[in-house]
Formats: C-alpha cells, structure tokens, sequence
C-alpha cells in the first residue's frame, strides 16, 4: 500500500499553546482513518493546517508525494482534497442542487468557460445521481436551509464527493445526527469507499460509529499522537484508555 | 526649529482629535462588532447640540457643552444603540453596515434641512490667546486640545483598568462569548461602550469644531480619517492613540510642505500602505484565518 | 420555472413601457427617465458588488466620475465617442481591480473603508486640478454620439441610447448571475469559508466581481456625460456613492430587478415630490435604516412578503421569519 497523504512532523503553536506538536502520519488510499482523542487534543486544529485555513508553524504535508504545506484551501480542494466542517457549512439559501453543482464546478473547465458554459456547468446528472445516492432524491429544489438537519449533514457530506476527489477528510460527521440517519451514513461512506475505492480520514467523537466504520484509528492527546492501529488494537491500548480516562 | 515645534503642537492637536474618535469607533468593533460608518456624523453633530442651546435656548457656552454632550450620549449612544443596531444586527453584519451608512447620511442632511446648509461659527475653549513656546508662537486652543485629550484617554484607561465594570467591558470586546460564560452582563457592557463612544466623539466634537467651523459635511472626512486611525493602528485601543497621532502629524505635514493634491490623497496612501506592508496595523496582532 | 417564465414575461412587459414612454412626456420627463437609466446601470454594477458578492463599495461615484470625466476630456479633445467609452470602462475595471485585490487580500470591511478614501480623493481631484478637469467650472460642450449612423443629439435619440445600453448591461448581468459564476459570488457572500474548501478562488472572485461593478459604473459615467453634455465635481461626491449603495438595498439586494426599483425611487419619485426636494434624502435615508432593521431584503422582498401575507394569511403567520 502507498500513501497517499502523509503528514510529518506537523506543529501548530498559537502563542504559548502548542495544539499540534509533531505529528506524523500517513493516510492509505483506499483506507477509511479515523482520527480520534479526547476535546482539544488537537484534531481539528489538526486538519485546519492540513487543509490551508491555518498556517502550520512547523513539518510538511505532502499529497501524492508532492508538498502541499501551506497552500490556499482553495488550490488543495483543486488538488483532490475534500473537506467537512465541524458544523454545518452549507450556503443556506441556494437551493440543494446548487449546493452540489458548486462543490463541483471549480474543478472543471476554466474561468472563462464558467462564465460563457451551461448554467449548471454540465454537473446537473451528476448532482441528480448524488442526491440519489444519499437519498436526497427530490429534495433538489428545496433551498438547504429548509431541510432537516440529518438531511443537511447527508447534504454536507455528498458535497464532499462532487468533485470525485482522492481524499476526503470529514470533520466530525455524525455529530448531532440522530441514530436513523447515522445508519444511513455510516452505510452511505462505506458504499462509496467500497465501490469508488475512496480514501477518507475521519475525525469523530463517536466511538461505535468510528469503530465500526474505519479500518485504522490513529490516537491524539495533547497534541501528539499516542497510539495507531486498528480498531481492536487500539480500543485495548493502556495509554489511548488512560488519555480518556485521565490519570 | 520653531516651525517644527509649531507643527508638532497642531499635529498633537489634531491627532488627539482623530485619536479620540478611532478609539471610540474601535470599541464599539471589538465589543459589537458594530462597524459604525456613521462616526464622522457622530463627530459633526455633538457641534450643532451646543450650537442649538447656545443660539436657541440661550444657554452660556459652558453649559451649551454640557448640554451637547448630554444630549450626544443620549443621541448618538442610547438611541443610536437601541433604535438602530438592536433591531439591525439580528439579521447579520451586513445589514447593519448599510444602516450605519444610511444614518451618516440621515444626520448629514438632517442638518443640512433642519439648520442650514452654512458653515457656522463655534467658540474656542480657550479664546483666541497665543502662547510662546522656546520662540514658537502656538494657540492656547492647541494646548487646550491636547490637554483636555490626554485627560480624556487617561481617565478612560483608567475606568477600563481599575473598575470591575471597565474590567468586564475589556473582557466584552475581548471575547463575548468567554464574558457570558464568566457571567459578565455582556449587553449592558456593549450598551456602556456605546456611550463612551457617544461621549468621546461628542468630545471631539467641541474640541475639533472651533477649528473647522461647525459644517453639515465636516463627518465625511473626521469619519475617513477616524477610519484610517483605527485600522492603521491595528484596532486596538494603543493602536488608535498611535494611528491618531501619527495621522495629525502627516496631515499638518503635507498641509505645510505638500500641494493639496497629495494631502487628499494621505488617507487612502496611508490605507493601502497598511494592506500591502502591515495588514495587522501598526500595534495590532497577527490573526489566523480563522 | 413558472416563476422564471413570470420574470421573462415582466422583463418583456417592462421593456416594452420604457420603449414606449417618451412619447407620452415632455422633454423633461424623457431626460429624467434617461437620468434613471443610467442611475440604475451604475446600481446594476454595484448590485454585483455587493448584492452578489457580499462586498460594501463607497466608491460607485468616484467609478461614475471616472467614466465621465474620461468622456468629457476625451471627446471634447476630438476623440471618437466609441473609444472613451471603451477607454473608460477599461479605466475602472483595472482601477477597481488594483483598489480590490490589495483590500481583499485582508479583511472584506476594508475594502469599504479603502473605496470610501478613493472616493473622496478622486472628488478632491476633479475639484482641485483645475489645468485637467477645469475644476469647479468642468467641462462643457461634451459631444453626444452617432449611433450605426443615428444621432443622439435629440433627447429622444440620447433616451433610447441610454435605453439600449441598460438592456445590454442587464442582459450581461442576468448571464452572469445565472452562470456558474452567480453561483461562486452567491457562495461568496453565503459562506466564504465553506466556499473555499470546495475549490472557489473567492478572493479571484470577489475582486472580480468589484472590479466589473465599477467598470459598470464607468459605462454609467460615459453616459453620464453625454445626456448632460458637461461634468462638474459636485455630483460625484461621497453622497452619490452612498445613495447608489442605498438604491440597491432599497429596491433589494442580490435580487435581478432590485437596482431597477431602486434607482425610480431615488431618481424618478423625487420629481413627483417636488415641495419635499429638501428633505427628500433625509427621508430616503431614514426608510432604508427602518428596511434594514425590519425588511433587509429590501422593497422587492417586502413586496414578497405581504403577497405570501395576503395569499396564505394563516400560513403565513405560523412561519413568518422572526
């Protein structure tokens, strides 16, 4: 197996506060991560370096080999680089296929042919089939702000995969959602990674829905990473208990 | 060595004008995220208050200023607060942007239709007395200036170090999230910096106007360069000090030594100077993207 | 889609009035609807800006004085018409993108605060420098142009001039705002963070969006001057600036038709209230902070509003927006 992203030796320090200190890690493809640890350890601070919304203060990330520290979240989202937020980040007041067709159409074609193309910018069947594949289906003219939240988080997470990108990272994604459409999700993630042999990693609170769904759990506490493996490995580890359990 | 000392007085004098509003204009930022585009008005206005109880209700100076500024904390800081941006900021920062905007162009023809349209005369503090400084001739009215301003800013720093409330008005602007979450009234704390800027502009207001005649327009530049003091020094409290000052003194500087043609391009050389070289601003912190 | 079909219709409708109008008016009336057609090509632009976008200019004026000043100066000195207006829109689309791309690059509020310091200087120097711009006296005898052979010098012809080059800007806008660029300026302005992380360039965008804005408000300038044929400082002060700003959240903001209405409020109402001329902006400013604190979506999403009150009264009542 190669990877496909990996991270060395990655610090973030704000003022005194050293939220990432050194971590190193790489993400398989093919792989579904999970990235746990208990409330500021540093996961989302974590991803925000990797993903441009924070300037690392030390190590480099690399995707696919090539460096990629530091770059605009715009230009990685081009490089095949998807995200999730923590919390909702939708544009509430466009309706849900243009939600869609937005996560898509910066990755095709150029400025020029954005403004002169279709309106939909070719992606309307692909937005359909997305929607259909998280069973969003004739929810497209609604505006996304109308829909319930378990559906805004499936809205969330198919936006992600518009743009057919090779690695995924999903901030949280089962939070707030209620068991029903966890099910869904957690079902909806596994199809994709099974049958488009996408890479995920996956920052998550909730143990079930991690230790059922990823293949490998790295461990963060204060910063570092303390433990890797998979599930069973890590759920017996003495230190990932005591990090949870505190001393 | 006269004619510096002469520009450095009227440079204080102005830059702790310009100071007086930037700071006012950066807590009400901080605290409310208010971007209040109305702050030149907020200056021009206090002015035609005292006018208004000199002229119409026949009050002495003294007492008109008292009444100005009672009235201008009342206008400008109450109303301003529970009329507009109360009903205004539920439907996000942009709107609120416009309304300030519209209210600088409601009081600017509000005076311009209700008072008049002509510059007016407004009495200096200190008569028009001269004062010789190591063979520099400067008006008293400058020293006042700068005297009463520095009064002003010490007594204001010290209400925000040394009292509870000044205390939880800091941790407001900080972070009002973290202040409600420590139990801080945070909208009474926002609703107090509204009328220290009120008061601070009205300040600025009697301090400023004997200079430039009490004129409906004069909030279009006291407003720009309040602006520029502000983001120049970083939007902190030191920083406006600073942004104010150092913009008192290029203003006289250009004023004497530069054609009008560069002195009215200062403010938007200063601005971009600030975006392309020192985005922070001069005492401000660097911030995360986030 | 009954709804696009609706607007079409409306456009059409529209369209056919203002091409009719002339003829029931005086001299006067066909200047003050060319007046309106102008005013509302520079709303169009800074609709773009700030509708779309998300982004406050106070700087629309100064980009209308440009436009004309360029003309004024240009075809006074014996210069083709067709070349100041190009000239002109090229001016302030290169000004406003060098004004935008620096500002953007920091905090979208600054971009106000730096339009609103161009605006100011850019006045000063059409007052102050008087061996270009002749100063407060201007420029007069601005020629107005031939047209594919058709003269404008009548004001019926400079009316349907001003006319046509409204339905061409329009027509340009409504392109944009549906294509996938409205998408990215609609992101832009929802949600810029999120917009980022899906790959849009939103400074790019941002600063394109203010950049064609004010290069729209040139093409308003260039006009401008034709229909008045002489420029003078005063009206490009910081208030035109404020009240464009205000004609389009007036008529509502990010909304197709919004700077239509808006500028007949701001430019056409005004004549029909003649004994309250002094008072008028006092008044003008006053309705836009009560909309902004009740309706932020302007005349155009009030009018929704009280069509769903009146169609559904009940309904409506139970889901009004807090």
């Amino acid at each position: 197996m190669s990877a496909l992203m990996s991270v060395h030796n990655l610090s973030k320090r704000f003022g005194g506060i050293v939220a990432v200190d050194g971590v190193s890690f790489e993400v398989n493809r093919g792989e579904i991560l999970g990235i746990i640890g208990p409330n500021g350890s540093g996961k989302s601070t974590l991803f925000n370096c990797i993903l441009g919304q924070l300037k690392p203060t030390a190590g480099e990330v690399r995707l696919d080999g090539r460096a990629v520290t530091g770059m605009r979240a715009c230009d990685l989202s081009r490089l095949g680089l998807a995200r999730t937020f923590q919390l909702l980040q939708l544009f509430p007041q466009l309706t849900v296929r243009d939600n869609l067709i937005l996560a898509g159409q910066e990755h095709r074609g150029t400025l020029w042919s954005r403004l002169v193309g279709r309106p939909d910018a070719g992606l309307a069947d692909t937005a359909a089939e997305m929607l259909s594949f998280f069973r969003l289906d004739g929810l497209a003219d609604q505006t996304a702000g109308t829909l319930g939240y378990g559906q805004q988080k499936l809205l969330d997470a198919a936006m992600a995969f518009m743009a057919r990108p090779r690695l995924v990272l999903l901030d949280e994604p089962a939070a707030g959602v209620d068991p029903s459409v966890l099910a869904d999700l957690r079902e909806r993630l596994r199809a994709i990674n099974v049958q488009a042999g996408a890479t995920f990693a996956i920052i998550e609170h909730d143990m079930e829905f991690v230790m059922s769904l990823c293949t490998r759990i790295l461990v963060l506490a204060e910063g570092r990473v303390i433990a890797a493996g998979d599930p069973d490995t890590v759920r017996r580890d003495a230190g990932v208990i005591e990090a949870y359990l505190g001393r | 060595m006269a004619d510096v000392l002469q520009l450095l007085v009227a440079g204080l004098a102005t830059g702790a004008v310009y100071a007086l509003a930037a700071i006012g204009f950066t807590l009400l930022w901080q605290a409310s995220q208010t971007i209040n585009f109305a702050q030149g008005e907020f200056v021009m206005l206090p002015a035609f208050f005292v006018l208004f109880a000199m002229n119409a209700l026949g009050l002495p100076f003294p007492a008109a200023i008292l009444v100005g500024i009672a009235t201008g904390v009342l206008v400008l800081g109450w109303l301003f607060k529970q009329a507009v941006v109360a009903p205004t900021i539920r439907h996000g920062a942009l709107p609120l942007v416009i309304s300030t905007i519209a209210l600088g162009l409601l009081l600017k023809e509000g005076v311009k239709a209700f008072y008049g349209a002509e510059a007016q005369a407004f009495p200096p503090l200190g008569g028009a007395a001269n004062v010789s400084i190591a063979g520099a001739i400067v008006s008293l009215q400058s020293l006042l200036v700068i005297a009463i301003a520095v009064a002003a800013v010490a007594a204001l720093q010290a209400f925000l170090d040394h009292t509870r409330t000044g205390r939880s008005i800091q941790a407001t602007a900080q972070n009002p999230g973290v202040a409600r979450i420590l139990g801080i009234p945070v909208e009474r704390m926002i609703l107090y910096t509204f009328l220290i800027n009120a008061a601070l502009t009205a300040l600025a207001a009697i301090l400023i106007t004997p200079v430039y005649l009490a004129n409906f327009t004069n909030g279009e530049w006291l407003g720009l360069y309040a602006f520029v003091a502000a983001i120049a020094g970083g939007l902190n409290m030191r920083g406006a000090i600073a942004g104010g000052l150092l913009l008192g003194f290029m203003d006289n500087l250009s004023a004497a030594y530069l054609s009008a043609a560069y002195r009215s391009a200062l403010p938007l050389a200063i601005l971009l100077a600030v975006v392309l070289f020192r985005p922070q601003g001069l005492l401000g912190r660097v911030e995360e993207p986030v | 889609m009954s709804a696009t079909a609706l607007r079409t219709a409306a456009a059409a409708v529209a369209a056919v009035v203002l091409i009719a109008a002339p003829f029931g008016l005086t001299a006067y009336g066909v200047y003050v609807l060319s007046l309106w057609a102008i005013t509302t090509i520079a709303a169009i632009g800074l609709n773009l800006t700030f509708g779309y976008a998300g982004l406050v200019s106070l700087g629309q004026g100064a980009f209308v004085g440009i436009g004309a000043y360029v003309t004024a100066l240009l075809t006074t000195r014996g210069w083709p018409f067709a070349a100041a207006y190009v000239l002109a829109f090229a001016a302030c689309c290169a000004i406003g993108w060098g004004l935008g791309y620096p500002a953007l690059r920091v905090r979208r509020p600054y971009l106000a605060f730096i339009t609103l310091a161009f605006g100011t200087f850019v006045f000063l120097m059409f007052r102050n420098e008087e061996w270009l711009t002749g100063g407060m006296y201007g420029i007069n005898r601005v020629p107005r142009p031939s047209v594919l052979g058709l003269s404008t010098a009548a004001p019926l012809g400079c009316y349907y001039f001003c006319l046509l080059n409204l339905i061409v800007a329009s027509a340009a806008v409504w392109w944009l705002v549906r294509s996938p660029w409205g998408r990215a300026l609609a992101a832009l302005r929802e949600n810029p963070l999120r917009a980022a992380a899906l790959g849009v360039d939103t400074r790019r965008y941002a600063v394109m969006a203010f950049a064609l804005g004010a290069g729209l408000g040139g093409v308003s300038g260039v006009l401008y001057a034709a229909l008045l044929q002489y420029v003078d400082p005063t009206p490009f002060s910081l208030t035109m600036s404020v009240s464009l700003l205000l004609m389009v959240v007036m008529g509502g903001s990010g909304c197709f038709f919004g700077p239509f209405l808006g500028a007949a409020v701001a430019v056409v109402l005004p004549e029909g209230l003649r004994f309250a001329q002094n008072y008028y902006l006092f008044a003008y400013a006053l309705a836009a902070i009560v909309l902004m604190a009740f309706c932020p979506t302007g005349l155009i999403g009030l009018g929704e509003r009280l069509m769903t009150a009146f169609a559904r009264p009940r309904a409506a009542a139970a889901k009004a927006p807090p």
